[in-house]
């Protein structure tokens, strides 16, 4: 029984995961973003590519969101004048609910991916 | 932006008149365009609920701008009156008016861009003729030579001016030695309306329209005939007149009877037509087509509205849009393509094919024309009457206009919008559409529905319009809804003495024992006789629940740029003058507090406390941590100071004269400004002449001159920093609001200064090029805007939401303000100039309904320091059928509510992405 790097990797993509979910919810940007980003660069240095390229276009498209943020001198993303657009509002509840999605999947990928690394190494 | 102000210049007068502009209004700032007058009293003339003169559209920033016509302004506008009268008197010689005021008619050929001198003398004329009604109206035959004189130095500028009622114009003041430029413009009119007595044509129009709304129609057609011949027979005379008197222009240029003739003919066979489609009965009579044509909207516009009939109103309605700016500029500044109609004096086949198909409009109109015989006349007038019957006999989709060359676009009268097809009882009651209008005043069934009728709903609101008939309720209890907290109105429904059913949500409330008692008629048993539930409009003074601290007082305070760019422009001098002279007249009671900061590279406040034998200049010049030196003393009760802030005025002028200080620090500016206003909340007034270039706040020239020709989009539509954002959210937290009057003559970032106003609930008064000597247009403007702008009712500390029946939402706000909920708008400031617009959307089918309400409650502390709350309900039928949608379409608030979007998305995206959005209708 060894636990691997990846198997940590997993466990903790697990753990954080349960986060996102709720920050997709409430809309945790910073947050969100941050954890998000934290576990891709573990699955690199775990050199997890498929998991890791099942992230990247997330990944890719947060930057690009921040990048994109309204002018703003403060972190942040939601501009207070412009969310109450019907518009806006309802692109940012969208995204809450793709984001939502893809996290509770990967939830149970990460739980398998969790419990194959830990079963290999076993063998 | 300059190029279109929405606004009509027109006067406020006009009820109607205001309402062209909602839309425009709403996009950008509110700009009154107002009369003084009218500001102060409310005229009379309206016989409708709402006479209120006063009211004004506002413009979006760019308004103002038509400034151009320089000197044509300073003539006195009140001495107007009496000029032209007389001149008119002789309302069929055009000749002797000529002679007095040589500019007249032909000049205007030149196809320069001379009409927006025009608009501007409109300006102010306007507020004028409401008075004079009777002879405003006879002499605008004669006005169209006044304009004429104008010179040809202020030239391009006025561009901007355009919309301007040509009416307007060609009363107006123009003064003789002013713009020759306008001349031009003017001459237009005249020609075709002056020689006529045209003036029936556009001129007259308008005033007409003006007058309509509120008095009797019927008065115009007795007149009309009469100028009517008269002017014919003038008609001939004045084109060749017109040359000689005209020296300074050069419009006479040959070119007048060529570009004159093609476009007379259209008017005239148009409105011929025109008035043929829609008022039947007309003979053909010359004169009557003529003069109805102009007339024709106003008269008929109230009468279809009464009749229910959507379209006979629209038919008025519509064409009058268009065509009413074409008059002025339009022929004179036809490409000569457009030109090219043929056939001069008859020749109404020139116009489109689709004319032709209309028929008998068409050979009616012949007739009259010919008869005129006068040669010359016909043609020249015709050129403004065509623009009119074209756009309501063609269909909008044949006619080709040419934006850059036809700057007139808007109609010399008000146009009735299309009367909501409710019941008799609900329709009288219903809620004003100068306050409160719908862009379909059919509602469609589904959501589905309104996407195959490919037309934006949405509301066009003034909440806190100057109004001359509201009646005010003072209760103890308001009664409300209990689930939507909707409150009491005239489209709710009594199920029997004691219970109403909401018409927003459907909940069945209970009537309060209070409410039973009428105290109007003094009797008891009749809640539906009370005037919550007789009057759409209603305002009730607000119990203490309604408060969340004690109303604030008054609060104003000035902060004035002083730098040597700004001493430069001379507005300092105009600034003072004006708030000496209103400064009794400035809304408020025994509290009202006011202050003043004026600033360079360093911060001045001034010291009025009471007891000081003169106003003590302290000057704080650390910019980056901004402080107030004495908290009390500098916002000061204005009754017990009144002399020293006075003798302030007096001497600020020359105070820094002598300045070097070429730097701005408008940001810190502003924050000392905020922490000297946050504890009280109030009205904060910025005078800015320069790109704020030093401490917090500091922007940087973000255009590349070379840039501006060959863009493709607009760069820089967003604000480079956020720094007037967050303040103005600041702002408005504590219940401050920020106006802006820009006077400058060089690139200041208005996307990024504009901030401050737009999410403070403030205002955005802009002024390019702005200078006392060089200028005289925008100074008199900005003189005009002051007054008004000090003198106009406030509201402070105010909220305002909107409701809607179940069913419907709200999706997107427009206007100045911060959203503070899905329906709650936070107004720190409320003027009655303000405009707002919101998109809504169809939620839920709405197939079980007949009509839909949607309510506006604003809630605002008076400058007197009491909480109201005002009311108003728009009740509107729910539609199937798409033909009745189109029926019920009000053309002006489309028009008004698609300029808001397209100014959002402009600013989001960008132009490219609202007209590819537009062709789809995918917005």
């Amino acid at each position: 029984m060894a636990f691997t790097f990846a198997a940590f990797c997993y466990m903790l993509a697990l753990l954080l995961t349960a986060a996102l979910i709720f920050f997709a919810i409430w809309h945790l940007v910073l947050p969100e973003y941050l954890i998000h980003f934290f576990f891709c660069v573990m699955f690199f240095c775990a050199a997890e590519w498929l998991t890791l390229s099942l992230n990247l276009p997330l990944f890719a498209y947060h930057v690009w969101r921040y990048m994109s943020r309204p002018v703003m001198s403060s972190p942040g993303l939601y501009d207070p004048t412009t969310i109450m657009n019907a518009d806006i509002l309802a692109f940012c509840q969208k995204e809450g609910w793709c984001k939502l999605a893809f996290y509770l999947l990967s939830f149970f990928y990460y739980l398998y991916g969790y419990r194959n690394s830990f079963n290999f190494v076993v063998k | 932006m300059p190029s279109f102000s929405l606004s009509a210049p027109g006067p406020s007068q006009n009820p109607v008149a205001v309402q062209q502009l909602p839309g425009g209004n709403y996009g950008m700032t509110q700009q009154p365009t107002y009369n003084p007058m009218q500001a102060k009293a409310p005229a009379p003339l309206g016989p409708g609920l709402y006479p209120s003169g006063p009211y004004q559209p506002t413009l979006p920033v760019s308004s103002y701008q038509h400034a151009p016509p320089v000197s044509s302004y300073q003539p006195a506008p009140p001495g107007q009156p009496l000029m032209t009268r007389p001149l008119l008197g002789g309302p069929p010689s055009n000749t002797p008016p000529q002679s007095a005021s040589p500019g007249p008619r032909l000049p205007p050929p030149q196809a320069t861009p001379p009409p927006p001198a025009v608009s501007s003398s409109n300006y102010y004329s306007n507020p004028q003729q409401p008075q004079h009604m009777p002879p405003a109206w006879q002499y605008n035959n004669a006005p169209p030579p006044m304009g004429s004189p104008s010179s040809m130095g202020t030239p391009p500028r006025g561009a901007m001016a355009n919309h301007v009622n040509p009416a307007a114009s060609s009363t107006a003041p123009l003064l003789p030695p002013s713009s020759a430029a306008y001349s031009s413009a003017p001459a237009a009119h005249v020609s075709h309306s002056g020689a006529q007595p045209p003036g029936p044509g556009s001129p007259p129009t308008s005033l007409h329209g003006y007058i309509q709304p509120g008095t009797a129609p019927p008065p115009m057609n007795p007149m009309v005939p009469n100028t009517y011949q008269p002017s014919r027979a003038s008609y001939g005379p004045p084109p060749t007149g017109p040359p000689p008197t005209m020296k300074p222009t050069a419009p006479p240029t040959g070119p007048p009877m060529a570009n004159v003739k093609p476009p007379p003919p259209r008017t005239d066979a148009q409105c011929g037509g025109a008035v043929n489609n829609t008022l039947p009965p007309t003979e053909p009579d010359c004169q009557d087509g003529d003069i109805e044509c102009p007339g024709t909207m106003a008269g008929n516009g109230p009468q279809a509205s009464n009749s229910h009939n959507h379209v006979d109103n629209k038919m008025a309605g519509m064409p009058q849009h268009g065509p009413p700016g074409r008059h002025l500029g339009h022929y004179p500044s036809l490409p000569p393509g457009y030109q090219n109609s043929p056939a001069p004096h008859n020749a109404p086949p020139p116009m489109h094919p689709a004319l032709l198909a209309a028929t008998q409009p068409y050979t009616q109109a012949h007739q009259p024309y010919q008869q005129p015989p006068g040669g010359p006349g016909p043609a020249q007038l015709s050129p403004s009457m065509a623009a009119m019957s074209l756009q309501s006999n063609t269909p909008e989709s044949l006619r080709v206009v040419n934006l850059l060359q036809e700057r007139n676009l808007l109609p010399p009268s008000p146009t009735p919008p299309p009367t909501p097809c409710l019941p008799q009882d609900l329709q009288k009651i219903n809620c004003n559409p100068e306050v409160f209008r719908s862009t379909l005043t059919s509602i469609p069934q589904t959501q589905s529905l309104l996407n195959k009728a490919k037309m934006p709903l949405g509301l066009m609101l003034h909440p806190f319009k100057d109004l001359s008939q509201l009646p005010v309720v003072t209760s103890s209890t308001i009664v409300r809804c209990r689930s939507c907290r909707t409150y009491i109105n005239p489209f709710v429904s009594f199920l029997d003495q004691r219970r109403w059913k909401c018409n927003l949500c459907h909940r069945v409330n209970d009537v309060p024992e209070e409410f039973m008692y009428n105290p109007v008629s003094r009797s008891y048993g009749e809640p539906h006789k009370r005037p919550e539930v007789q009057n759409a409009t209603i305002e009730f003074i607000a119990p203490s629940e309604y408060m969340l601290r004690p109303p604030q007082p008054a609060a104003y305070l000035f902060v004035l740029d002083v730098s040597h760019n700004a001493v430069e422009t001379g507005y300092l001098n105009v600034f003072c003058q004006s708030m000496l002279e209103n400064i009794n007249a400035l809304p408020g009671d025994s509290r009202t507090k006011v202050g003043f900061i004026t600033f360079d590279s360093t911060i001045h406040f001034y010291n009025l406390q009471e007891g000081l034998s003169q106003p003590q200049m302290l000057i704080v010049s650390d910019i980056e941590d901004i402080f107030l030196p004495t908290p009390d003393s500098l916002l000061v009760n204005l009754n017990e100071c009144k002399e020293l802030v006075q003798d302030l005025l007096k001497s600020l002028p020359t105070l820094f004269q002598k300045t070097m200080e070429t730097q701005s620090a408008l940001g810190s500016a502003l924050q000392a400004a905020f922490k000297l206003l946050s504890p009280t909340g109030g009205r904060m007034t910025i005078f800015q002449t320069q790109l704020p270039n030093l401490g917090v706040g500091a922007l940087q020239s973000r255009e590349d001159p070379n840039q501006r020709a060959s863009a493709k989009d607009i760069q820089h539509l967003s604000p480079a920093t956020d720094f007037y954002k967050k303040l103005a959210l600041d702002c408005s937290g504590q219940q401050v609001s920020v106006d802006l009057f820009l006077l400058s003559s060089q690139y200041c970032d208005l996307a990024s200064l504009g901030c401050i106003s737009r999410y403070s609930a403030g205002t955005v008064y802009y002024y390019p090029s702005y200078h006392h000597q060089r200028n005289p247009a925008q100074v008199e403007c900005f003189q005009k805007d002051l007054k008004r702008y000090l003198t106009r009712k406030i509201g402070f500390e105010a909220v305002m939401r909107i409701r809607c029946t179940k069913g419907l939402s709200i999706h997107t706000f427009h206007g100045n303000f911060f959203v503070r909920s899905t329906d709650l708008l936070s107004l720190p400031n409320v003027n009655p100039d303000a405009g707002f617009a919101v998109q809504m959307s169809i939620e839920e089918n709405l197939d079980d309904l007949q009509v839909v309400s949607f309510q506006a409650a604003l809630l605002y502390t008076s400058s007197k320091g009491e909480r109201r709350i005002r009311v108003h309900t728009l009740c509107l039928p729910v539609v199937n059928s798409l033909s009745d949608i189109f029926a019920g379409a009000d053309v002006q608030a489309i028009s008004g509510l698609l300029a808001c979007m397209g100014r959002y998305c402009t600013i989001k995206h960008n132009l490219a992405t609202f007209q590819t959005r537009g062709k789809t209708n995918n917005f």
